[in-house]
Formats: C-alpha cells, sequence, structure tokens
C-alpha cells in the first residue's frame, strides 16, 4: 500500500510546477509592466521615485520596489488564475486512471490531491510574502527618508496605542492570507463536488453520453449547490458566531465566524466528496 | 483449491445498461488465462472491476485474498493508458513516479524491459508512437512484482514482430506463481501462451475451459472462440 504522504509529495511536486510557472509569468509581467511605465518617462540622471510627499527613492531602488509593487499587485490576478489551473488539475487527478490506481482508498487520493494542491497554493502565497518583504527591506534600507518616516509613524502609533499597531497590522495581514487560503481550499472542495455530484448523476441516467443531457445536469447541480450554500450560509449565520465575534472592535476576532464558518462546509463538502468517490465516481477509462 | 482470483456473483450497470450479470469466475494461481469477447462484450469493464477502478458493481471479488479496493490494487498490475501523465512528461519521469508510487516496482527489471522494448528514457510520451507506448505501458506493468498482471488488448498497436518478442518475454519474465489475465483480439498469437480461456458472451462468463480442453476437442482456440459466434459449437 502507498502511504498518504508519499501520494502527497508526488502531487505537491506536480501542483509546485504550476505554482512556480505562475510565480515566474507574474513576475516577468511585472517587469515587462515596469519597462512598458519607464520607457521615455524619465530623465534617468536626476529621478527620483516619489514614494509620498517628501519621500523619494533613487532609481536603482524605485525600479526594484516598483517591480515588486506592481508584481503583488498582479496577486490578484495570478492567485485566482492558479485556484482555477489547479482545480481543474485536480479533477483530472480524480478521475485519472493513473492516479486512482494507486494502492490506496480513494477517498484519500482525493483529500490527498486536494490537500497538495491547497499546500501549494500556500506556497505560491508565501513566495508572493517573501517579494513583499524584500520590497519593505529595499524601501527601507535605500532611502533616509523612508527610515525616518517610518521611524516618526512608529513613534506616532506609539504614542496612540499601548500595543503597538505594527503588530496589529502585520496580525491582520496573516489573518487575511490564512482567509484567503482557506477560501482557496473551499473552492477546490466544491468543485469536486460538483464534478463528483455530476458524474455520479451522469453515469446513472440512461443516455448518458448525450452532450445535452450533460449539460443540463451540470446545470441543475450547479443551481442545487448554490442554493445548498445560501441555505448553510444563513444556517450558520443563524447559530450566533456574529452577535458573539462579529461586533466586537477587534479584527482578528470579528473574523472568527468567516474561519468557522468556512471550515464547517470545507468539512461538510470535503466529507461527502470523499464518500461520492469511494462509492460512485468511477476514473475515466485509459487506453 | 489454490485460486488467487475469486469472483462472486459480480453484475454491473451504467446508464441503466447491464454490462455484467451473474459473473462467477475462479483462477488458479500461475495461470495464463485469456479473456475473449466482442467488443462491447465487458472485457475492460471486468478488469476495471477487479482494479477497483469501476464503481457501483454488486457481488465480491477477491484477489489473493484481498477484498478490499485498496487492498486489491496493492496485489495487482493493470496495463494502463499512463492518461494521467501530460504529454511532455519524460519515461524516466513516469519511472519515477512508479518507483516512488508502486512498493513492488522493480527498477532494474524495467531497464532491462525497455532495453529489450528499445524504449529511451530520455523520450516524452508526445514522442512515441502508439506501439512504442504500448510496450512503456507493457514494461511498467512487469516490471511490478504483482500477484495478478490485468493485460487489457495489450498489443494493440504494436507490430506483429514486436508482438511475438513481448509475448516471449512475458514467458520468460513471468514469475512462476503469477497470474496473468488477457484480453485481446489477437488470439492466434497469444494461444501458445494460455492455460485457460475465459469467454464473455450474454453479459457474462460464457465459457471457462483449459487451453488442453480446448486443443482436445477443438482446432485450435482461436477456432473455437471463431465457432461459438457461427453457431458451431456449445
Amino acid at each position: 500500500m502507498t502511504s498518504f504522504w508519499t501520494l502527497f509529495k508526488q502531487l505537491f511536486k506536480q501542483k509546485n510546477k504550476s505554482a512556480n510557472l505562475v510565480f515566474l509569468i507574474q513576475l516577468a509581467a511585472a517587469i515587462v509592466t515596469m519597462i512598458m511605465a519607464f520607457i521615455g518617462t524619465i530623465n534617468t540622471s536626476s529621478f527620483k521615485f516619489q514614494i509620498g510627499p517628501d519621500i523619494s527613492l533613487n532609481l536603482f531602488s524605485g525600479v526594484i520596489v516598483g517591480i515588486i509593487a506592481t508584481f503583488l499587485g498582479y496577486s490578484f490576478l495570478a492567485n485566482p488564475a492558479y485556484i482555477i489551473i489547479t482545480s481543474w488539475k485536480n479533477e483530472k487527478v480524480n478521475r485519472s486512471q493513473t492516479w486512482r490506481l494507486v494502492p490506496m482508498n480513494d477517498g484519500l487520493i482525493y483529500v490527498c490531491n486536494t490537500l497538495s494542491s491547497f499546500a501549494s497554493f500556500v506556497y505560491l502565497i508565501v513566495l508572493q510574502a517573501i517579494m513583499a518583504v524584500l520590497a519593505a527591506i529595499i524601501t527601507y534600507a535605500s532611502s533616509d527618508q523612508v527610515r525616518s518616516a517610518v521611524a516618526m509613524v512608529l513613534n506616532k502609533m506609539g504614542m496612540i496605542s499601548s500595543q503597538p499597531l505594527i503588530w496589529e497590522f502585520l496580525g491582520d495581514s496573516l489573518l487575511m492570507v490564512l482567509l484567503a487560503s482557506l477560501l482557496g481550499l473551499f473552492w477546490y472542495v466544491i468543485v469536486s463536488f460538483l464534478h463528483f455530484t455530476s458524474c455520479a448523476i451522469i453515469d446513472f441516467l440512461p443516455n448518458g453520453s448525450n452532450k445535452f443531457l450533460v449539460f443540463v445536469v451540470r446545470l441543475i447541480v450547479l443551481i442545487a449547490v448554490v442554493y445548498i450554500l445560501t441555505v448553510l450560509g444563513n444556517l450558520l449565520g443563524n447559530i450566533g458566531l456574529d452577535s458573539i465575534f462579529g461586533n466586537n472592535n477587534d479584527f482578528a476576532v470579528s473574523m472568527i465566524p468567516a474561519f468557522i464558518d468556512i471550515i464547517i462546509l470545507d468539512l461538510i463538502f470535503g466529507i461527502v466528496n470523499f464518500l461520492l468517490i469511494n462509492k460512485f465516481v468511477e476514473a475515466k477509462q485509459s487506453r | 483449491m489454490n485460486d488467487l482470483l475469486k469472483i462472486n456473483n459480480l453484475s454491473y450497470k451504467k446508464n441503466q445498461k447491464t454490462i455484467l450479470t451473474n459473473v462467477n469466475l475462479n483462477i488458479e494461481k500461475g495461470k495464463i488465462v485469456a479473456l475473449l469477447g466482442e467488443n462491447g462484450a465487458g472485457k475492460t469493464t471486468l478488469m476495471r472491476i477487479i482494479a477497483g477502478v469501476a464503481k457501483n458493481y454488486k457481488g465480491q471479488i477477491e484477489v489473493n485474498g484481498a477484498t478490499k479496493e485498496a487492498e486489491r490494487k496493492a496485489k495487482l498490475s493493470f496495463t494502463d493508458g499512463l492518461n494521467g501523465f501530460s504529454d511532455s512528461t519524460k519515461i524516466n519521469e513516469i519511472v519515477e513516479f512508479y518507483v516512488n508510487i508502486f512498493s513492488d516496482f522493480n527498477e532494474n527489471e524495467f531497464e532491462e524491459l525497455s532495453k529489450f522494448m528499445k524504449l529511451d528514457p530520455e523520450m516524452k510520451l508526445s514522442q512515441l508512437s502508439k506501439g512504442m507506448r504500448e510496450k512503456l505501458v507493457i514494461a511498467l506493468t512487469f516490471a511490478r512484482k504483482a500477484d495478478l498482471y490485468l493485460l487489457d488488448e495489450p498489443f494493440g498497436g504494436i507490430d506483429a514482430m514486436s508482438r511475438k518478442k513481448i509475448i516471449n518475454s512475458i514467458i520468460m519474465w513471468k514469475d512462476d506463481d503469477a497470474t496473468i489475465l488477457i484480453s485481446d483480439h489477437f488470439v492466434n498469437e497469444i494461444s501458445t501462451l494460455l492455460d485457460e480461456v475465459v469467454i464473455i458472451k450474454n453479459e457474462t462468463i460464457f465459457a471457462h475451459k483449459t487451453a488442453d480442453e480446448i486443443r482436445e476437442s477443438h482446432k485450435s482456440v482461436e477456432g473455437y472462440y471463431e465457432g461459438l459466434y457461427e453457431g458451431e459449437d456449445d
């Protein structure tokens, strides 16, 4: 029998290729965007990169920070693109005879597949976070004005709060990243649920190879999933988590209901997917 | 009885169409068995059910004592079309996958087989002809030390000369205890290999005979098989 960890490593290696590719494309796009923005618009000898009313960087630091800032801006395109690519890959693996022949329970193959995509998504986010830290370090190190501005802001923060706001800001940012990752996992689970239920229904119905029938089944399943999610969302909203945590002034505490909701939905649909793939979802014939 | 494969009361439906009904089959250890039947008779389906990749069946399947799908998968090696890999995947990357995933995969044996079949490990799947791809599938399947080998029409795109070479190699590389279930249209060419013949017809096991029995009462395995469809025999 193959161990969970062995299969996880194998799948993670595959998904990582996509993460690295998305990262490189994102970086290349940022570099090209910056080059296009700079060409013909600057006088290099006297150039100053303005990042505030009285704060500027020299050309080199400005270009590097500009590239990284553009790179981070593109995360809003790159991350959804990565999630869509990997959810498509997940479903290919879930129905692939090659992978389903791995000596392991089919449900565990599904869990391994989904978690490897999730881990790889977290890996992509970490790469992007490293770029953000790099941008912050370069900006801080390359300009006296930045250093004095940061010191001034930190001083002001220290004066208005007993707890340094910088840590609160970092904590909140980390929470947002965690929430984004959990939403990514939620997307994988829902896509698999849509895929598995429609496959199970199509295999059951007579004339399952009819394309129109397949389309209608998928549409009905999609509508049903949206309805189920709405009902579950309302149900979770009604259990009172919002009244306990939601009105809190502390951002981290106010986020707890959202975290719990997503984790509960991930678990419910994940367990249903586990059962569906074990009992009803066949591997595609591979010749 | 020293049965390696036991199938009891197996039935399978898909899209409300019955494919297999009340299939009962026992195969002993060490045998080479042909699974014959017309296109669409259910040969591939039966193999997929044994391999644990087809669902929604009724009945019991046991491979060397293993009844659960995951355990069965560990004890058998099934010719897979390798569609789980992209066309840009190199042969040596597929081998690496097999080494990591299947604990019974023997890399040295694969090297010998791939040399015998003239496979270049640096070649990508997209560069392989249909025949070369079939050879790779056979090499990967036999490089595993399994109790049961399921070969689903393994010689489809392979030319006659290579087919003979591969058939001879199967006899050479096969462990005495290993059992092979092979479905193919080229009955004549594999008939020399066979210990038993299983015919699927009318959604079930229509006949299960030893090759010697057939040879005693008929001209050849091929003649017997063709006769079934001409209404000459049984």
